[in-house]
């Protein structure tokens, strides 16, 4: 597994570096003819693009053993649920105040989380309630 | 004062109901973070609303100042705009102008300075003049980011002498105290930043200041000349504006100027502002809406013809 | 101004440490906002009274910081995250008193030290600061960065990898030297480039929530030790600890106080420099109380930089770090204008300021960190499962507040979920932090630097304490490298 995962970190870093020095080429360059606001964007390319496949060389010269481990259950699903749910946050904040919302995300991730569904309400409540407390009443942030 | 008050209490009883934001462009302790919140804790009392800064940074002054022009044109978000606002869309960062906002009261101008070490071989205005003539492009300068307020005090008092822009390039930096840290480090030869922000070092020795860039002498710094008394024809300072976003209604514009009115008067405003060395100017409503659109085409002027 | 420190000076320096306790322990709410949002406060007030609030709020928030971390693993204040997980491993696994205690005596000693150096050489250190230039402030960002790459456990290049992501994240939004937009793809938000305040919020705080969530795994840790004697795991335990390892101590108070100075630097990055400077003295992988020095190391540093931040502001007029640059607005509110001057004219000012430093240390940390110790020993044990839906709330109300801004929620949990691919790929975390810290730093100073010289790069080498710089950076990667060398071939 930490081959593998090597392999695609690998790849990855490598198609940023090119992404970022795509995306920099259009930087303007400054009036005498040196870099500009591109040169630090591009030298962190090659960077990643060096770095990238320095590890990739390591990962295939270390390639004889490759093993999956996945003795837990990973969630993806779960693991998706939490991130859409906190990301529609900003969404719904505006919409029905940041009491109700914030208690809804709070009250969805406990429930995925596996927590029984009365102690997940319970904790969503004390949570909107601590967080009322200390920022809105005690420090004075407008939430 | 007393009577005041209580007109703006019969002419506003609808607005304020309710405490206001009040969005700062710049970080906390910094000129305009201050006087945002010395006026705001004094203009409270006169509004009977709690005023909450509230610090919006980061883009040069974009992020602030679009979330003050887009606000919602109630009353109850307001903030202060500063001089890049006639800055910024000159160099294509932002679509943003002056018009994007209702003008309330201007409060601080800060007039912009020439700078040098204390040990510079330059005594006098003509003698720094002189050497800038002799070899053009020697001496270099900062202050702040490129096409920044003090560039652009650096490219007016060029100009006024007849000088090309080139004759004292700028070097950027992040704000008048790094600047003033090269300047006594050896790094830079001139800092043309406000006056109130190089008092500290003025009074510690370590820096003279030469000329200020205002029409008249300030009142706290006798001593220091100004451009027009070497005949050199050019004032320009760094200002904080407080606005609201554009199309506030008639009865909030009312509230908020005679309100405004009453806080600039309040004696321990006076007294906090007078000591953090901040030179005071006050013009409310359609006077300062006339003056930062007078700033607007007189700094884009002279932008475009440093391209 | 004749009395050194009046009861009125006394009550604010307790209510200070109270108010800093509670918006360090806050992840999201920094030392700095709180004393940004002291501000208005501090204008009615006298100095004598509010410059011993600020001292301790600023003193005992960043101690504070580390109540985040030992409980939740959020860093309450970005001085913390360079001990981040010895700290939470320490508290876990030996009780959240002890950990917490080696953090606020370690806190103590090193605040002490750096006052009893800002009360010694405020005028010789600033007289070196003086001559720093930009060339000087490139290098300290270059050596900052190079011992980040030593600084992890894991390897070399994966560290490396992880600071070039956080120096790429610190370029989104508006160039500050050239005033031109990156990687804003036609957002506002990003216009003004990313806050490391949020970043570390995600990378840290939401991420564990992500793994839990993709895991559901018990955490295996030993049950917190009984609470009895928890006074003598907090307050004697780590004395005999602080005593047994002192050259430890006193050499990270002095680096803090060195990085402290410097302007700009400030707290945050002296804890980095200190915490990586011990990560390399490490010998064994696996040696019995190594964390618990990592933490002193760090907890020392950032205290004592809290202190000699004040130097340059002080006898010069510029500030340290954020906090000071708060501070010297207070003095010139109040008509106190600081520089060598402040040293003759206002002795009585000076020498209440020190004497309020060192009963913030002396006495409120030991006093505060008990209380917020016994809030966090009552955290800890609930099931950390429990604890996770209060940190999403905590995460993204933090992440909106540093800037008011919802847009901030979804650099959050952007930061979250990239932070749990790299996990998968063994690249560490706190480095991609140091990245977006000292990005600008290194960036900005070497784009004016070349503008300055016109290009001419020989000028990097040319002034003295830039080659000193330099040398010190090359010594650094050379022992970082052998260290490491050392390390492995102890291993096989």
């Amino acid at each position: 597994m930490k081959n593998t995962s090597d392999s695609i970190s690998a790849l990855i870093l490598c198609l940023l570096g090119i992404g970022i020095w795509w995306l920099s080429g259009s930087f303007p360059s400054l009036e005498e003819g040196y870099p500009g606001p591109s040169l630090f964007p591009r030298l962190i390319a090659i960077g990643l693009l060096l770095g990238g496949a320095w590890i990739g060389v390591k990962s295939l010269r270390e390639a004889k053993e490759i093993r999956l481990e996945f003795k837990e259950k990973p969630s993806l699903l779960k693991l998706g649920g939490g991130v859409i749910l906190v990301a529609a946050y900003p969404i719904l904040q505006p919409l029905i105040g940041f009491m109700l919302t914030l208690g809804l995300v709070c009250l969805g991730v406990a429930l995925l989380l596996g927590i029984k569904p009365w102690i997940a309400i319970v904790s969503a409540l004390g949570t909107v309630a601590f967080i009322f407390v200390t920022f809105e009443m005690l420090l004075g942030v407008s939430l | 004062m007393a009577v005041a008050c209580t007109e703006a209490g019969e002419q506003g009883k609808a607005y304020p109901t309710k405490p206001i934001s009040f969005i700062v462009p710049w970080s906390a302790g910094g000129m305009t973070d201050m006087s945002s919140r010395m006026a705001s804790a004094v203009w409270q009392k006169a509004l009977g609303q709690s005023v909450n800064v509230v610090n919006r940074t980061g883009g040069g002054g974009v992020v602030g100042h679009l979330a003050i022009a887009q606000a919602r044109s109630d009353g109850y978000t307001l903030g202060a705009v500063t001089v890049d606002i006639t800055l910024l869309h000159h160099t294509g960062i932002t679509d943003l102008t002056y018009e994007n906002y209702t003008p309330i009261a201007l409060l601080v101008n800060n007039p912009a300075a020439i700078t040098v070490r204390a040990d510079a071989p330059w005594d006098s205005l003509p003698d720094l003049l002189a050497e800038l003539r002799q070899s053009p492009g020697k001496l270099q300068a900062s202050g702040t980011a490129k096409n920044g307020i003090w560039d652009l005090a650096r490219m007016g008092f060029l100009k006024a002498a007849g000088m090309e822009p080139s004759a004292m390039p700028w070097v950027p930096s992040q704000g008048a105290a790094p600047a003033l840290q090269e300047l006594i480090a050896g790094g830079v030869d001139v800092v043309t930043a406000a006056l109130s922000e190089v008092d500290a070092l003025r009074q510690a020795g370590q820096v003279k200041t030469l000329a200020v860039m205002s029409e008249e002498r300030l009142p706290e710094f006798p001593d220091v000349p100004t451009l027009k008394e070497y005949g050199m024809d050019w004032s320009v300072g760094g200002w904080v504006a407080i606005c609201g976003p554009a199309d506030l209604p008639a009865d909030v514009q009312a509230s908020l100027d005679s309100t405004i009115r009453v806080a600039v008067q309040d004696s321990e405003y006076l007294t906090a502002m007078k000591n953090s060395g901040a030179t005071m100017q006050f013009l409310a409503g359609a006077e300062c809406k006339a003056f930062m659109a007078k700033q607007d085409q007189v700094n884009g002027e002279l932008l475009k013809a440093n391209e | 101004m004749s009395v050194l420190l009046s009861w009125e000076g006394i009550l604010a320096l307790l209510l200070g440490g109270f108010y800093g306790a509670v918006f360090g322990a806050i992840p999201g709410l920094t030392a700095t906002l709180a004393v940004a949002l002291f501000i208005p406060v501090a204008f009615f007030l006298d100095p004598i009274i509010a410059l011993p609030a600020i001292i301790a709020i600023s003193s005992v928030a960043i101690y504070a910081g580390d109540v985040g971390s030992a409980v939740a693993r959020i860093p309450g204040t970005p001085a913390s995250a360079a001990y981040l997980s010895e700290l939470h491993r320490v508290a876990r696994k030996k009780g959240p008193f002890y950990g917490l205690g080696i953090s606020a005596m370690g806190s103590a000693v090193g605040g002490i030290i750096g006052t009893v150096l800002l009360i010694f050489s405020a005028t010789t250190i600033a007289s070196l600061a003086r001559q720093f230039s930009s060339f000087e402030y490139f290098w300290i960002a270059v050596l900052g960065l190079a011992a980040g790459i030593f600084a992890s456990g894991g390897a070399p290049i994966k560290a490396f990898v992880s600071l070039l992501l956080g120096l790429l994240l610190s370029t989104v939004g508006i160039d500050p030297t050239l005033g031109h937009p990156r990687f804003h793809f036609g957002s506002p938000d990003l216009l003004g480039g990313l806050n490391y305040i949020v970043a570390m919020i995600g990378l840290f705080g939401f991420s564990e929530v992500l793994e839990h969530l993709f895991n559901n795994k018990e955490e295996k840790y030993e049950a917190p030790q009984k609470v009895e004697g928890a006074a003598g795991q907090f307050y004697f335990q780590p004395l005999l600890l602080i005593v047994r390892e002192k050259w430890l101590v006193i050499r990270s108070s002095i680096l803090g106080v060195f990085v402290g100075f410097l302007p700009g630097a400030g707290a945050d990055i002296g804890a980095w420099v200190s915490t990586s400077f011990q990560q390399m003295r490490k010998k064994g992988e696996e040696e019995e109380g190594e964390d618990d020095r990592i933490i002193l190391a760090g907890t020392s540093s950032n205290n004592s930089a809290v202190a000699s931040a004040w130097i340059p502001a002080l006898s010069l007029g510029l500030p340290g770090d954020t906090v000071t640059a708060i501070v010297l607005g207070v003095f010139l509110m109040k008509g106190i204008t600081p520089g060598p001057l402040l040293f003759e004219q206002q002795p009585d000012l000076l020498w209440s300021l020190y004497l309020t430093f060192l009963l913030a240390n002396l006495v409120l940390l030991p006093f505060y960190g008990f209380l917020t110790a016994r809030m966090a020993a009552f955290l800890i044990k609930v099931p950390f499962k429990l604890l996770l839906s209060f940190i999403t709330g905590l995460c993204i109300v933090g992440a909106f507040a540093i800037n008011n801004s919802v847009f901030d929620v979804w650099i959050m949990v952007g930061m979250g979920v990239m932070a749990f691919l790299l996990r998968r790929g063994g690249f560490p975390l706190a480095q991609v932090v140091l990245g977006m810290v000292l990005g600008p730093i290194m960036e900005q100073n070497f784009m004016v630097s070349a503008i300055k010289s016109k290009w001419d790069l020989m000028s990097f080498f040319e002034r003295p304490l830039a080659l000193g710089l330099m040398v010190a950076t090359i010594l650094i990667i050379f022992l970082g490298m052998r260290y490491r060398k050392g390390f492995q071939s102890a291993k096989s």
